[in-house]
């Protein structure tokens, strides 16, 4: 590989970065070979490396200048390695204390194995072909503004719907409570009427047997019919009521969290 | 070398090698003369002087020689101020590391 290969395959390894850096980084090692002189080419392809390395090299650095603008002002660590290998390896590593941490890390085999890695903030892995573009997350400015306006627009309709749900809630709630309140009456009245008329069958019985015992059947069916409703007004208090008022806070749960979205 | 040389020693050598020419310097110049001190990787310093040149502590200029352009590098205001910082914190490290390592205190 000549140096005009080396800038070619360079060239073409910055595809992914934008212009500006691009032209700069080539400038930059074509100005780094003529300065070098055609004698020390070979030279320096081979300290150079690869170019694959020197493009990672060159991205990470980008990578690494997004990372400090990202944390000016708050701590960050900066943890920076590179190994050269071959005979004698020299390897720096510094850390500038904090939380933030990004290391950027090359080694550079005696073959040309080149490894880069970068970590922003312990997190996310960033590599260099996807930088890490800020994207804006949730709902776009513009669509907050149609919602807030459709909503206005809708308000007649959307308070209609919530007096209407609102009148059915309160609706059902009395229909339980008079359904309660109806047993539990008629089942006291039965109760009381059973047992009166149990009572006046079996006086009557001394004076004549047969009324007497039809009478006091009669009281005794009528026990049974308020059991029958004590049994109801048990289940509704029981059973029903709290169903129902899951049931209301399950649909106040689903406007609150609509309302919440919005 | 068995010492790490971080990345802030490393803009602080870059910066003062560069200081040492008003005129300013160029990438292959002042990769020999940071070389002259520290092992250090020939691809290792084009990302250090472009964050410096973004960083404002350091502009870029062309000048012509020997028939093409060539990008010169010289330290801002900033860049000295960054410079002066360094040299002061190194002179604290340093004198601070001296005197445990040596046992001798370093005004």
């Amino acid at each position: 590989m000549n140096k005009e290969e080396f800038l070619r395959e360079l060239a073409r390894l910055l595809q992914n970065i934008p212009d500006s850096e691009r032209r700069e980084a080539l400038q930059y090692y074509e100005d780094y070979f003529n300065d070098a002189g055609p004698e020390n080419e070979q030279k320096v392809l081979e300290e150079l490396g690869t170019p694959r390395k020197v493009a990672d090299t060159i991205k990470d650095g980008l990578l690494a200048n997004m990372d400090c603008r990202e944390t000016i002002g708050g701590q960050n660590t900066t943890a920076y390695q590179s190994t050269v290998g071959g005979q004698g390896a020299t390897a720096y590593q510094s850390t500038v204390g904090g939380q933030g941490a990004t290391a950027y890390q090359s080694t550079v085999g005696g073959q040309g194995a080149t490894a880069y890695q970068s970590t922003v903030g312990g997190q996310n892995t960033a590599t260099y072909q996807t930088p890490p573009v800020q994207k804006e997350e949730g709902i776009p400015a513009w669509a907050i503004v149609l919602i807030v306006i459709g909503c206005i627009f809708c308000s007649p309709v959307i308070i209609a719907l919530a007096a209407v749900l609102f009148g059915l809630i309160v609706a059902v709630m009395a229909v339980m409570f008079a359904l309660v309140i109806g047993f539990g009456v008629s089942c006291a009245a039965t109760l009381f009427a059973g047992l009166v008329v149990t009572i006046m069958g079996l006086v009557h019985i001394i004076v004549s047997p047969f009324s007497g015992m039809i009478v006091t059947g009669a009281g005794l069916i009528c026990f049974a019919v308020g059991i029958l409703f004590m049994m109801i007004t048990v289940f509704l208090c029981g059973c029903a009521i709290p169903a129902m008022c899951r049931g209301i806070a399950w649909i106040c749960g689903k406007i609150f969290k609509r309302k919440q979205k919005i | 070398m068995v010492f790490n040389t971080g990345a802030a020693l490393l803009d602080a050598i870059v910066l003062a090698v560069v200081s040492k020419e008003p005129e300013g310097t160029y990438g292959y110049k002042i990769t020999q003369d940071v070389r002259q001190v520290i092992d250090l990787s020939e691809s290792t310093l084009y990302p250090v002087l472009r964050r410096l040149q973004k960083d404002e502590c350091m502009v870029v200029y062309d000048r012509e020689y020997a028939g093409r352009n060539r990008r010169y590098y010289r330290i801002t205001e900033k860049g000295m101020a960054q410079l002066t910082m360094y040299i002061n914190e190194w002179r604290q490290y340093s004198g601070k590391i001296s005197w445990i390592l040596e046992g001798r205190s370093q005004g």
